[in-house]
């Protein structure tokens, strides 16, 4: 954080009080720990699968190619992703933006 | 050795970009740390879904761990932009206890929600208050050697020297608080370096994008791991922290070791004129038709003011009027100033006629624009402007363009 004028109180105006449902769900996202040797193999436009794995003690949200991981998926949308994976539905990552070897998606229902 | 962070873990939300995510100052220099592979412990205020946040990261870093103190909600930023001053919401109304840390290497930030008290052989703490920052053993807290980081706004304030220079108040700082490195960040000069052997200026580095929120906190982790984790000098440790923060300012993301090491940065080369103190002035065109379109250019002028940029406005130092009132002292204006930054959404007629006014007199223009690209920009971008779809990204570009003239 900035720490700009920290301090102080106030609302927090602009955050969506609603949250989309499963089936609307879509999100641009930052992929979190992008693994180098994938991601040089991908191009503006491709769509990844989005799943849901035991990482450690964690579970945590995946984007894969063709099987070959990533990276993750991490912050509150994510977390309302996994919640959603989990009760059944299924998402996929179309690849917006890859630059000095990290990758924005945007995470569609399919 | 495991480098400990204790900091804020907040809520971030930005209007537009939209960011939707959990990192505040603590979280996200822990995850940065950990990128760079360096075992790092995160102490921090902590509810069961800013846990989980930083798990999920830290999840794919070997080297991350949580301690939470828990705690029932965390704070949140909000912000409408990522330059825009933000709307703070969650803050305790009295101070929560304070974390208490004891380890070799520990770095330190300021928290809203409240504080930590310290103890380390090593230690680099950033204060992340500019309206009342505490000395960083006011409360107790001690570090055989100790390294602050700030601002120059920050530094001022603290050192009771508001408005001086870094040579000045970096000593000041050091004598006031006993720390043996004081950084003191100038965003388009760099970092000035103190140490009680000498000064250093280390360069900013120019990005073809600019994402500004959580810069600082980037800044500060891997100048720690630097410093703390790889015994670097305090230069070499500025150097490097300034380097990492262009990169994740373009990117938003954390660099590794490898792209450290590996990916090209740009140093902003400051023309001889500004290191004289010559201050450019910059031409802030587009429309003023509506609510809207007043706004924008009441934020961008206020921007670039703070900045540090002189800022001729149409709207604001010569008015509305008919063409005969406004029009020669908008053009006269344009030729007194040495660059323009052009709010060309909607494609406005007098602004376009003012970027090809001012390319004709081959002044630098920066043009901004989200909603058109190709064939509607054809004739700025082949007549030499420097496009940016992004708000943040424009004002800097006009920044440094405004530095190296």
């Amino acid at each position: 954080m900035s720490g700009r004028n920290g301090g102080g109180g106030g609302g927090g105006g602009g955050v969506p009080d609603i949250q989309p449902s499963c089936d609307a769900l879509k999100f641009s996202i930052l992929v979190s720990s992008p693994q180098p040797a994938a991601v040089a193999a991908l191009k503006i436009g491709d769509v990844l699968d989005v799943d849901v794995a035991q990482l450690g003690a964690q579970m945590v949200v995946r984007v894969l190619q063709n099987g070959t991981l990533v990276g993750g998926l991490a912050g509150p949308d994510a977390t309302r992703l996994r919640n959603c994976i989990e009760e059944g539905h299924d998402y996929q990552a179309k690849v917006l933006s890859v630059t000095s070897g990290q990758v924005r998606v945007e995470v569609t229902h399919v | 050795m495991t480098l400990h962070v204790v900091g804020g873990v907040y809520r971030e939300y930005c209007v537009h970009p939209r960011w939707n995510a959990i990192f505040g100052s603590g979280g996200r220099a822990a995850l940065a740390i950990a990128t760079l592979d360096t075992p790092v412990v995160l102490h921090s205020y902590m509810n069961d879904e800013a846990l989980q946040a930083m798990n999920e990261q830290g999840a794919w870093l070997q080297s991350f761990q949580a301690r939470p103190t828990p705690v029932p909600h965390i704070v949140g930023f909000t912000y409408l932009h990522d330059m825009s001053v933000p709307q703070i919401s969650m803050v305790p109304p009295r101070p929560l206890p304070p974390i208490k840390v004891i380890e070799d290497k520990i770095v330190r930030f300021g928290m809203l929600e409240g504080d930590a008290v310290v103890h380390a052989e090593w230690a680099v703490y950033d204060p992340q208050n500019e309206q009342a920052s505490e000395p960083f053993r006011a409360n107790g807290s001690s570090a055989d050697h100790l390294a602050l980081v700030l601002n120059n706004f920050e530094a001022g304030r603290m050192a009771g020297m508001v408005g001086a220079h870094p040579s000045v108040t970096a000593p000041a700082l050091a004598l006031q608080q006993n720390a043996e490195v004081v950084v003191v960040k100038m965003g388009p000069e760099g970092a000035f370096v103190w140490t009680a052997q000498g000064t250093d200026q280390v360069s900013a580095y120019r990005t073809n994008r600019v994402w500004k929120l959580g810069s600082g906190d980037c800044f500060v982790a891997h100048f720690a791991n630097a410093w703390m984790h790889e015994g670097k000098s305090p230069r070499d440790a500025t150097e490097i922290a300034s380097r990492a923060t262009s990169y994740y300012c373009e990117t938003q993301g954390f660099p590794s070791v490898d792209i450290l090491a590996n990916h090209s940065f740009l140093p902003l080369q400051l023309s001889l004129d500004y290191r004289k103190g010559i201050r450019r002035q910059i031409y802030l065109a587009g429309p003023f038709f509506d609510l809207a379109q007043v706004w924008m250019v009441e934020q961008a002028r206020n921007d670039l003011r703070e900045m540090g940029l002189q800022v001729f406005s149409p709207y604001h130092d010569v008015g509305l009027g008919s063409a005969g009132d406004v029009v020669v002292q908008d053009l006269q204006a344009i030729k007194q100033c040495d660059l323009v930054l052009a709010i060309t959404d909607g494609l406005d007629a007098g602004t376009v006629y003012e970027v090809g006014y001012a390319r004709a007199l081959n002044k630098p223009v920066v043009v901004y624009s989200e909603r058109h690209k190709g064939e509607s920009l054809k004739m700025m971008e082949g007549s030499g402007c420097t496009l940016c779809e992004n708000y943040t990204t424009a004002l800097y570009t006009a920044l440094w363009e405004a530095v190296t003239l």
